[in-house]
Formats: C-alpha cells, sequence, structure tokens
C-alpha cells in the first residue's frame, strides 16, 4: 500500500526535447539514398515518413556513433527549408505528441533550449513548437526552458485549448516565473536546486522546496497548483542521491498532506549506468511508494501501468532498489548482474 | 619486488587497498617514483578506453581513480622530494551561473588520471577567476564545463578573457551536454570534448599543438 495508492500518476512527458539523442547506425535513424542521414516515423495519417537530419542537428564526428539529435532535427526542419521539409519536421513532432499522449502522457514537456545558442532565436522555436504541436492531442502542455524569456514565449505562443500549460521551472534564482504562473492560472514545477549551490542532501531538498512553495503561495498560488521537484541526481556518481531524493518527497508528502504535487526527473537518477530502463521503472515505483504523484518521465520507455505490475520480490528488483537507495554503492552487486545477463 | 602490473590491475578494477600496498611496497623498494606513476596513468588510460567503448560505467570509472587517488596519496612525498611534478596543470570549473558539476568532476577525475595537476574552481565560475588561477598556476589547461544552454553562451567571454589576459600559449578545453564542436569554434576554444574520457585525449592534443 503506498501513500498515494488510487491516486493517478502525473506523467510529464519529457521526451519532446532538443536535447534528445538517437545513434546514427541505430535503429531509430535510417539513410537516404545519398548516404544522409534521415529519421523514419509513422505520421497522423499512419503514412511511413522519412525526415533528413539538418547538418545542425547533427553532434560528434562522422560515422556509425554519431549523434543526431532528433527533436533539434524536426524543428530546425519545421522552422526553415522549404514547404515540403517544414512539413515533415511539423508531422515528426505531431506524431511524437501523439505516441506520448497515447503512453499515457499528462502533460506534453517542451524543451527547445538546445536547438540554438541565440535567445531570440530559441524564443522563435518556442513560439513555433508550441503552435505546431498544440492541437496534435488533447493533453495540456508543460513549458520547459532554463530561461524565464522562453517560458513567457511559451505561454504566450499557447491557445490553451487543452488547459493552461504547465511552467517547468521556477526555482530560487527563478522566482519571476512564479509570476508568470499566478498571473496566467498555470501550474508550476518547483525545482529545489540551490540559489548558490545544488542540495546536498534531503534537508537541503526540502528547505529549498519549502522556500518555494512559500514563495509561491506569498503570490496567490494554489497548493494545487505546485509541483516540487526534490532535485534527482545520479547514483553513479553519488550513491546517497536516490536515498536523499526519496527522503525529501516523504518529508514534503507528511508536512503538506495530498494537497501538493510531487515530482522528479526521475531518470536522471540511472544516468551513467546501464539497464536503465530497469533502474527508471524501479525508481519511478520507489517515488511512487515515498509519496511521489508526479514524474517527469518519458511514458514510452518507463510506462507507469508496467510499473504498477512490477514483481517486487524479484531479484532485478532488489538489486535495482539496493543501487538506488545507497545500500549497493556504485553497484558493484548490480554491475555484476548486469554482466551475467541476470537483469533481463 | 613490488608487481607494478599488479598495481595497474588493481587500479583498473578499483581495488584501492591493493593499490595503496603495492605502491607503499614499491616505494619502499626505492622503485623510480615515475614509473610507478607511469603504472596507474596506464591502468587509467584503459578505463578511459573502456569507459568510451561502453564495457564499463560511470562507476566504475570512479573508483579506479578513487584507488588511483590514494595511492598517489603514498607516491606524493617521494615525488616531492624527488622535484619531480606533474608536466601540466590545469584550471577547471562550470561555467558562471551554472551548478551542474557531475561532467566537470568527471574530467577532473580523469585528467588527474593522466597525471595532469588539476586546480579544481568549483562552480559557478567568472571569467576573471578563470583567468586569476590560470595565471597564479601557472596553467596550460582551461576547462570550462555548462549544462544549460542559458549559461553556456558565457563561456565565449571566458575564452576572451583568457585571450586578453596573455596567459602564453594556454588551451581552452569546453565540454557540456549542449556544447558541441561548432559552438567550441565558433568561440574560438581549442578542444570541444564529448564525455570525460576524451577529454584526456582532447587535453593532449591541443597541448601537442602547442
Amino acid at each position: 500500500m503506498t501513500a498515494m495508492a488510487g491516486r493517478p500518476f502525473i506523467v510529464i512527458g519529457e521526451n519532446i526535447h532538443a536535447t534528445r539523442v538517437v545513434l546514427r547506425g541505430g535503429s531509430r535513424v535510417a539513410a537516404l539514398p545519398d548516404g544522409r542521414p534521415a529519421l523514419p516515423f509513422t505520421d497522423e495519417a499512419a503514412v511511413e515518413r522519412l525526415l533528413p537530419v539538418p547538418d545542425a542537428a547533427l553532434d560528434g564526428p562522422d560515422g556509425p556513433k554519431q549523434r543526431v539529435k532528433h527533436v533539434k532535427a524536426a524543428v530546425i526542419a519545421g522552422m526553415g527549408g522549404d514547404g515540403a521539409a517544414a512539413e515533415l519536421g511539423r508531422a515528426y513532432l505531431r506524431a511524437m505528441a501523439r505516441r506520448q499522449a497515447a503512453a499515457g502522457a499528462s502533460y506534453l514537456d517542451l524543451n527547445v533550449d538546445e536547438v540554438t545558442t541565440d535567445v531570440e532565436a530559441r524564443i522563435a522555436a518556442m513560439r513555433w513548437l508550441v503552435a505546431a504541436i498544440e492541437d496534435a492531442t488533447d493533453v495540456p502542455l508543460a513549458l520547459d526552458s532554463s530561461s524565464a524569456a522562453v517560458l513567457g514565449a511559451g505561454l504566450d505562443a499557447a491557445s490553451r485549448r487543452a488547459g493552461a500549460p504547465l511552467l517547468n521551472s521556477a526555482a530560487l534564482d527563478r522566482l519571476d516565473v512564479l509570476d508568470f504562473a499566478a498571473g496566467n492560472g498555470c501550474g508550476v514545477v518547483l525545482s529545489a536546486t540551490g540559489a548558490g549551490s545544488m542540495p546536498a542532501n534531503a534537508d537541503e531538498r526540502v528547505a529549498n522546496g519549502r522556500a518555494l512553495i512559500d514563495a509561491a503561495v506569498a503570490r496567490g498560488l494554489d497548493l494545487a497548483a505546485l509541483y516540487v521537484d526534490s532535485l534527482v541526481l545520479p547514483v553513479a556518481v553519488d550513491p546517497e542521491a536516490g536515498r536523499s531524493f526519496l527522503a525529501a518527497v516523504r518529508t514534503l508528502r507528511a508536512a503538506f498532506g495530498a494537497g501538493l504535487h510531487l515530482t522528479g526527473g526521475l531518470s536522471n537518477v540511472s544516468f551513467g549506468l546501464p539497464a536503465r530502463r530497469l533502474l527508471n521503472d524501479v525508481f519511478i515505483d520507489l517515488a511512487i511508494a515515498a509519496g511521489a504523484d508526479s514524474g517527469i518521465i518519458d511514458p514510452l520507455a518507463n510506462d507507469p501501468r508496467r510499473i504498477a505490475g512490477l514483481d517486487r520480490g524479484s531479484r532485478a528488483y532488489r538489486l535495482a532498489s539496493d543501487l538506488l537507495t545507497g545500500a549497493d554503492p556504485y553497484g558493484g552487486e548490480f554491475l555484476v548482474a548486469f554482466r551475467a545477463g541476470e537483469l533481463a | 619486488m613490488a608487481n607494478l602490473a599488479a598495481l595497474k590491475e588493481a587500479v583498473e578494477v578499483g581495488d584501492r587497498a591493493s593499490a595503496v600496498r603495492i605502491t607503499r611496497e614499491a616505494v619502499d623498494e626505492g622503485l623510480d617514483p615515475r614509473t610507478i606513476l607511469a603504472a596507474m596513468t596506464a591502468a587509467m588510460e584503459v578505463i578511459g578506453t573502456r569507459f568510451q567503448n561502453q564495457e564499463i560505467y560511470v562507476p566504475e570509472m570512479l573508483i579506479s581513480a578513487r584507488a588511483m587517488k590514494e595511492a598517489t596519496a603514498v607516491l606524493e612525498p617521494v615525488l616531492v622530494e624527488a622535484g619531480i611534478r606533474p608536466q601540466h596543470t590545469a584550471v577547471i570549473g562550470t561555467i558562471k551561473g551554472d551548478l551542474h558539476d557531475i561532467g566537470k568532476n568527471l574530467v577532473a577525475m580523469m585528467w588527474k588520471g593522466a597525471n595532469i595537476e588539476v586546480i579544481d574552481l568549483g562552480t559557478n565560475v567568472s571569467p576573471e577567476r578563470f583567468v586569476e588561477a590560470a595565471r597564479e598556476h601557472g596553467a596550460h589547461l582551461v576547462g570550462i564545463s555548462a549544462l544549460l544552454t542559458t549559461t553556456m553562451v558565457g563561456m565565449r567571454d571566458v575564452v576572451a578573457a583568457i585571450r586578453a589576459a596573455d596567459l602564453g600559449g594556454i588551451k581552452v578545453i569546453i565540454g557540456g551536454a549542449p556544447v558541441t564542436q561548432d559552438f567550441a569554434d565558433q568561440i574560438g576554444a581549442d578542444g570541444y570534448a564529448p564525455d570525460a574520457a576524451s577529454a584526456v585525449e582532447v587535453a593532449r592534443e591541443a597541448l601537442r599543438a602547442g
């Protein structure tokens, strides 16, 4: 029995991000007759299509392991190029939005920060992306940027046909985002990154969360509009990181009751490790047990319905859970089991 | 006779106790400290390659680096006494406004593993502090890391400040998730490292270019 049992888990579908990478030579990237990479996808009319990748979306040395920023590729194609290329870029993103919605996303999280280094161009990209996909699904948008100006632009462009966008995120050094939220009837993610340093433990996460909640409430925002992100950091570099996050979630849930949303970028926890799907599934399960009712996750990769049915008595679950909670620091046991093929 | 092959092996598997014990034996036997150190840097080179090939993962890179760090602490007094210092010094930090230091810490670790002396300036480092520290320590390398696109643009200011400060042939290496080779070229950085393991080779190439 979990603290939040019976409540729907709110998925902030994180996949429409210009940061997202697929590998050339992998199954997600095809080649055009001239050898240039292209992204295969099925559009809204169930037609198989190919989106050519603009050079600006390629990263790293040419070759089979070259990284392709696929969302960035679609945004660049959609915003520029000729009519046909632009239509392909738009169709690619709308198909992504529909897949996220079908997989159970409660919000579609849009992030264009890596499309360009130019702030004005980034603002234009957010405006374009909001308009391009907003009517592809009935799911409201989450606008995601480390820049308040980009969030403001997305907010301005949103028609709100599926509801007010969620703003991702406010932080102690980005309190102006709370003003946007209060002035526009939006929900808002409160990121527990500190003003001058990252929180080192559960207490600092809770203190940052509380300070943000106070600032939000002082601006007239309801607890129900707040999604506290207690900051998930990788256990690969800090064995305590997962436990600290979970402890902060438990503390905030106990302090504020069911009225407040508790979320997090839960897949960060498995950075630098193999078997990420298993680790993320188990960490989502642990977060829900601790009192989280939301996650900034990719529901296609980590389906909450599958997670609800995980076998918590299995060896794989225990090994993952031990690594995630610091009982198997640096994953000595986990990695041995992974290499022996025992986590499948 | 201290077994340097076993020392290399101990660092590769992250066995701190053995790495320290063998290093102590080697020091007691009067082995050339440079030879002892070379066994460990060779191990870290293997670790870097395995990491790039996705044969090992971040925690394993970390425990190898820690084993080397503890063993190097045993070696340190001997190196100091013999007047042996790393050939190159680097200052490293995250860009102003950016508190994300995981990538920076991994690069610092791998540079240390390659016997580069690393002065870690921490997070949220201003262009002035990069310049001051580079001057104070006579650095050959400056490493700048950013996770956020909003802060990444500040790397241009660091490069400009370094160039304006007349610090000789100092090389600037940049990295972090949103950083690309294109961006490095645009701002006039000397190198772009897509990950911690490749940061070693990128640094060596930049230093070789002189």
